[in-house]
């Protein structure tokens, strides 16, 4: 009987269940809607991977045509998303009622190339647009349940067959869409950056460019705003049926190459940086912080830190490199190591960016960098960047226990085998003083280069 | 399965699937995590699943192990009493419930699983073994050892209304 004993305990214990306060699935979609936030907003609160491309978001180099599906669709989770399906056309082109046409043609033959699922069966052109010398269309194949996303960009007053030709699929349909992209797409042309937004027809966008976020002016197309600039210290507002649904920066997923950094720029980037530096690991590292490379806007130079290898991973040369970030909270930090040799050239292994508070261009701060694997998973492995004349470092728990050590040579070192639980680092001087101290995975840091919206409630 | 279907299944499943995890859990705020964690996968697979509570079951289950250190170092909860006349009772309940809770969260995840799914979902033991993926042997052997775990506890809740008690 005590398996019956046990069956009544057990009720007993969820006797209790709290009350439900509002609709299941309505959470579970604001969660999930959140996490897509999350994976798109590259370089946002902890570890983050690094790429030329926000992760969700894959360009299409060369349709495939093998009858494969690599766009399913992801579920239209509320009804504003399928309202934002249902709306008319946007944009300075939604009255050319020939050129849509052709290009919704055009779109509906090469879907399989694109790997769309033939049961989004409904082909429609939420934007098109001519907006700063770019040629901009946002197109969804949908059905009742399911969208993919697609965004298309070409010189402005390009006919519809080349537009075509640069999809960018995503299985993630916002109910505010928005597509940020700064890039040199045709290689002999200035850098393209523009960044859209669109919303449910009948909703209001403001945007504010203050600080405070204080001074809302409503953007004069209504439901829809683009800007030229991929990052932006300008936020929006969407308003609908006298709701706010979005108070957040003004950007969105998409494109970001990396611009070219010069000898001169390097030179001045490696000032002052520890340890050996694989100089081309350091340039590819410094123009991924280059403002207008993703949506954490950066300002001024980069500087590279450090130089040298991950313990255990070989020789693959490693950099770790910051820049202060805009919002003035803190600094943006990057590290990325490769295998050079490896096929292809430049293939990042590991890559990913962090914010903190720390201050990287005082001499006398201290700063752990934990990182992180292929997978963005945050390892055991601390890279302790300490003030020079610091000759140890230590982690040391709540308790006053100490949990790792490690030598310093000129102010660095790693500590291998950290646990991932609260620990404070601190930099011991010849004398054995605490000469610095950081509390290592601060939830402060986290939260200093956070680029997630106040309000994306749909 | 539609996608509305998959609507209506959180609404009609979700109080289920909740009291589950919360006994896989501990507590209410990690068991509606680990909840919506299973139905966010559910989510992106609905039209492949044929048995959504099986795999919902599944789903619990196998999560609930890779999240496991990080939810034992969060403290159980304590009851606290509200106002109530027959607060003796409450007391008592409540201190069962979670002396209860406590014995469990000291069972290795598979072993805890394997209890919530057999004694209270009330799932056969070939059930259990498919949803956790083992043998039908092993989940006998879970099962008797962590209820050999629970007897000091279970011996001292109440017995169940209109049953008997025995701890032998």
């Amino acid at each position: 009987m005590l398996d019956e004993n046990l069956h009544s305990a057990f009720a007993d214990a969820v006797r209790d269940t709290p009350p439900q306060t509002s609709d299941p699935y309505d959470r579970l979609i604001r969660r999930a809607r959140r996490g897509r936030r999350v994976r798109l907003a590259l370089g946002g609160s902890g570890l983050v991977a690094a790429a030329l491309a926000t992760l969700a978001i894959v360009p299409v180099a060369h349709p495939a045509g093998t009858g494969s599906i690599a766009y399913a669709g992801g579920p239209v989770m509320s009804d504003w998303a399928r309202r934002l399906i249902a709306s008319p056309t946007r944009g300075d082109l939604s009255d050319d009622a020939g050129y849509l046409a052709e290009f919704t043609g055009i779109a509906a033959r090469h879907r399989a190339d694109w790997q769309v699922a033939p049961n989004l069966t409904a082909v429609k052109v939420l934007y098109a647009g001519d907006d700063s010398g770019t040629r901009v269309v946002l197109l969804v194949f949908s059905n009742t349940d399911r969208a993919v996303f697609v965004w298309f960009s070409a010189p402005k007053g390009a006919p519809a067959s080349l537009l075509a030709k640069r999809p960018t699929l995503s299985n993630d349909l916002e109910p505010f869409a928005t597509v940020s992209y700064s890039a040199r797409p045709y290689a002999d042309k200035d850098t393209t950056r523009f960044t859209i937004g669109l919303a449910p027809a009948g909703c209001r966008i403001d945007s504010s460019s203050d600080a405070a976020h204080q001074a809302w002016v409503p953007v004069p197309t209504g439901s829809f705003a683009a800007l030229d600039t991929a990052t932006s210290a300008q936020w929006w507002r969407v308003t609908c049926d006298g709701v706010v649904h979005y108070l957040g920066p003004a950007e969105g997923s998409g494109v970001y190459l990396l611009p070219t950094v010069t000898d001169s720029q390097l030179a001045e980037a490696l000032t002052g940086a520890r340890g050996t530096v694989d100089r081309d690991v350091a340039r590819f590292a410094v123009s991924g912080l280059e403002p207008g490379t993703g949506p954490v806007l950066t300002t001024g130079t980069p500087r590279v830190l450090w130089g040298g290898s991950v313990p255990g991973e070989q020789s693959d040369p490693a950099v770790v490199a910051a820049a202060p970030l805009a919002n003035g909270r803190g600094w943006y930090v990057y590290f990325e190591t490769y295998n050079p040799k490896a096929p292809g050239g430049a293939a990042a292994r590991t890559s990913f960016k962090v914010g903190t508070r720390v201050a990287l261009d005082d001499p006398r701060s201290l700063f752990g960098l934990r990182t992180a694997d292929a997978r963005s998973n945050p390892t055991d492995q601390i890279l302790v960047l300490a003030p020079r004349d610091a000759v140890s470092a230590i982690a040391v728990t709540a308790g006053g226990d100490r949990v790792a050590d490690v030598r310093l040579t000129d102010g660095i070192g790693w500590l291998t085998s950290t646990p991932r639980t609260p620990v404070t680092l601190q930099a011991l001087g010849a004398k054995g003083t605490v000469i610095a101290s950081y509390p290592l995975d601060s939830p402060s840091d986290a939260s200093v280069a956070d680029v997630a919206p106040t309000i994306d409630n749909w | 399965m539609t996608d509305e279907g998959f609507r209506d299944f959180v609404r009609m499943r979700y109080m289920d699937l909740l009291r589950t995890a919360y006994l896989l859990t501990g507590t209410w705020p990690n068991a509606e995590d680990l909840v919506q964690i299973a139905l966010m996968k559910a989510m992106r697979n609905w039209s492949r699943i044929d048995d959504p509570m099986a795999y919902l079951r599944r789903a619990l289950a196998n999560q609930r192990a890779t999240i496991w250190s990080r939810m034992r170092r969060q403290p159980l909860p304590v009851g606290k009493l509200p106002d109530h006349p027959d607060s003796r009772d409450l007391a008592e309940s409540v201190a069962q419930r979670d002396e209860l809770l406590r014995a469990l969260a000291g069972l290795p995840p598979r072993m805890r699983a394997v209890l919530v799914l057999r004694y209270w979902e009330d799932l056969s033991e070939a059930d259990t073994a498919g949803i956790l993926g083992c043998s039908i042997g092993s989940v006998k052997s879970q099962a008797s050892r962590g209820l050999a775990q629970l007897r000091s506890v279970l011996a001292g809740s109440r017995t169940p209304v209109g049953g008997s008690f025995d701890v032998g």
